[in-house]
């Protein structure tokens, strides 16, 4: 009986372990500020970007751009919201998305899953995403049709975009085709939350071969 | 009715099979219900896309409850294990259907479950993983000035926490009070069945005695009727085995006769066979000679025809010679005479001579048909003889088994009398048990 405990109780430490990873790579990583890299630079609001290199001729029409990691389970979800607002805006905005690197995997994944017209960005190096101040994933980048910064920041005060008044990308982009100054919508829209734009796939994801 | 610890011990320990049964009941409800939680999370995957967390999360526990109940079946490990992981269940279904907070309510239904056991304490690791998941959400949030954690649909704040804590403690209370008053009615039952008067008990136990001498009675009864049944048919069919065995032994010695009688048929077959041959073989022989005889006879009577023709030449040259021919003519007439009787004599002879030939080829023919028929019949009388040996092994068989079932039905014999003896005895029994319970 005592050898039976104990066996049992290793294998109840395990199995709560296990849990408790599945549910930090899952959940508790995502809805925690991510950390800022050391080298970051802030970009504020209405500061030109130098962006018309990579972008090309605005046609007066704003930009938005997307940053997407599809190794980030965070970002994956958050997609189907992007494909929303492209299917609402992309008359009167230049929509890009931009993923950092491009490999097979990732190619295959975009793929899949890119049902609506988006212009796709590679932003190797990371210089598009320092040129516009943004180090995590899911971020929106609003740029007014001069080039400078309008918002960038979070598309939703939560990952899962549950809370319509918090849908702070989509109230930008009225806000910017009403000609109004940018708006502040305070710390939960600025801090990012999700994953690293670097972000590789966790353990259990190269695992079972899933992003 | 106040009832000490020490009593309780002593009605737990008395009441055992109604306690068991009680949780073994309850065990299995425990199970289903997780397992229905399982189904659910896999449930909402289809429409929220949560697999990993479903089957990852749902599957361990589901594992881990298996082993539980497997290995401590008659344990309360197993409840507790349960208690603790229902609260990470609902942390699963939170996840599940992306943070909302609503599932919480699935709390009321695993801690509501739980007071079906009668133990209050039941409830502690489930408010123990209540705890431990607000407290750290708690800490994060305004203890580690991490107080912009992206929670879902609503603003956090410490009143969010300290109401849910105090629900949780609410509702756990209050499922563990009724548990606790549920475990004391049942051992106030318990105590009043057991103080029942004796007067009342002895009734009842006189009561259900009858009851039982009464149906003791009718089966001993039965039993017995049974008994002398089997015991009548028994000796019935140890009889009918001794007839069946004599037959046997006569039919044994018949067919040790036959595969004698068959032996010495051969026997004299195969000396008849050879004695045929050797008849054939003469009987060629004398065909043989005949036809040499017949050739000889030929000869003969060519002879006697020639000489018959020289008694003629003489004739006719003592006829020229005229008187001295004369005595010549005599002898040569005589001769001619015996020339003329040798070669009839020889014609008969030859006659004869075919005649023999013929009856000995005929015979011959006739041996050589026989023969071959003749060695058929040997074949079959050895047929019959190894027929009947293997008859007679296969006898010897069947008189070793009857002998067997013979032995066994005898000790069946044996055995049912001794059932009969019993249930005489088991019948009497009752009828006394009956006899005195009556009289009481």
């Amino acid at each position: 009986m005592k050898k039976k405990i104990i066996a049992f109780s290793l294998f109840f430490a395990s199995t709560l372990f296990v849990i408790g990873y599945i549910f930090w790579v899952t959940e508790v990583q995502f809805i925690t500020p991510t950390e800022i890299p050391n080298n970051y630079v802030k970009v504020k609001v209405m500061d030109t970007i130098n962006l018309a290199s990579v972008l090309g001729a605005s046609n007066g029409k704003p930009t938005f751009l997307h940053y997407y990691n599809p190794y980030c389970p965070c970002s994956k979800f958050n997609y189907n919201y992007y494909q929303s607002l492209v299917e609402k805006y992309e008359k009167d905005f230049n929509m890009y998305l931009v993923i950092r690197e491009m490999d097979s995997d990732v190619l295959e994944d975009i793929e899949e899953t890119i049902t609506v017209k988006t212009t796709l960005i590679i932003d190797k190096g990371g210089k598009i995403a320092k040129e516009t101040g943004v180090y995590a994933t899911p971020q929106a980048v609003l740029l007014n049709p001069d080039h400078t910064l309008y918002y960038r920041g979070n598309y939703n005060r939560t990952r899962y975009c549950t809370v319509e008044n918090s849908n702070y990308a989509e109230m930008a982009m009225d806000s910017l085709l009403m000609d109004r100054p940018s708006p502040d919508f305070g710390y939960f829209a600025e801090t990012a939350y999700g994953c690293s734009l670097e972000k590789e796939r966790e353990f259990y994801q190269v695992l079972l071969n899933i992003y | 009715m106040k009832i000490s610890p020490e009593e309780k011990k002593n009605l737990r320990a008395t009441n055992k099979a109604f306690f068991d049964v009680e949780r073994k009941k309850m065990d299995k409800i425990l199970f289903i219900l997780l397992a229905a939680y399982f189904v659910f999370g896999l449930f909402i995957a289809l429409y929220y896309d949560t697999w990993f967390m479903a089957i990852g999360v749902g599957g361990l526990i589901t594992a881990t409850i298996v082993i539980a109940w497997k290995l401590f079946p008659n344990s309360t490990i197993y409840q507790y294990i349960a208690s603790g992981l229902f609260g990470i269940y609902l942390g699963q279904m939170i996840y599940q259907m992306h943070g909302l907070f609503e599932m919480h309510f699935f709390f009321f239904v695993g801690s509501a479950i739980l007071i079906g056991y009668q133990n209050w304490k039941l409830q502690l690791p489930f408010v123990l993983v209540a705890a431990v998941h607000h407290s750290t959400f708690a800490y994060l949030q305004f203890v580690q000035g991490m107080d912009k954690v992206y929670f879902s649909q609503v603003n956090w704040t410490v009143e969010t926490f300290a109401f849910h804590m105090i629900l949780v403690v609410v509702v756990a209370v209050l499922n563990g009070m009724w548990a606790y008053q549920g475990e004391e009615r049942t051992f106030d039952i318990l105590k009043v069945n057991s103080t029942l008067s004796s007067k009342e008990k002895i009734e009842e136990v006189l009561r259900i005695a009858k009851e039982s001498a009464e149906e003791l009675l009718s089966n001993s009864e039965r039993n017995t009727e049974i008994g002398k049944n089997l015991s009548d048919k028994a000796t019935s069919q140890a009889a009918s085995l001794e007839e069946i065995s004599s037959s046997m032994e006569e039919i044994t010695s018949n067919i040790e006769a036959s595969t004698s009688n068959a032996r010495e048929s051969e026997n004299i077959a195969i000396l008849t066979e050879k004695k045929m041959k050797e008849s054939n073989d003469s009987v060629e022989s004398t065909v043989s000679i005949m036809k040499t005889m017949a050739n000889k006879i030929m000869l003969i009577d060519e002879i006697a025809r020639q000489t018959n023709l020289l008694a003629l030449n003489a004739a006719v040259e003592a006829a020229r010679a005229g008187q001295q021919g004369k005595g010549f003519a005599v002898v040569a007439s005589e001769v001619r005479k015996l020339a003329e009787r040798s070669q009839g004599l020889a014609s008969e002879i030859n006659d004869l001579s075919r005649n023999s030939q013929e009856i000995a080829e005929k015979l011959n023919t006739q041996f050589s048909e026989l023969v071959p028929n003749f060695e058929k019949s040997l074949n079959l009388i050895r047929e019959i003889y190894n027929a009947s040996k293997e008859q007679s092994s296969g006898v010897d068989q069947i008189n070793n088994s009857i002998s067997e079932l013979n032995r066994v039905s005898q000790e069946n014999v044996s055995d049912f009398e001794q059932i009969v003896h019993n249930a005489d005895v088991v019948q009497n029994k009752a009828l006394e048990l009956k006899d005195v319970i009556e009289d009481v």
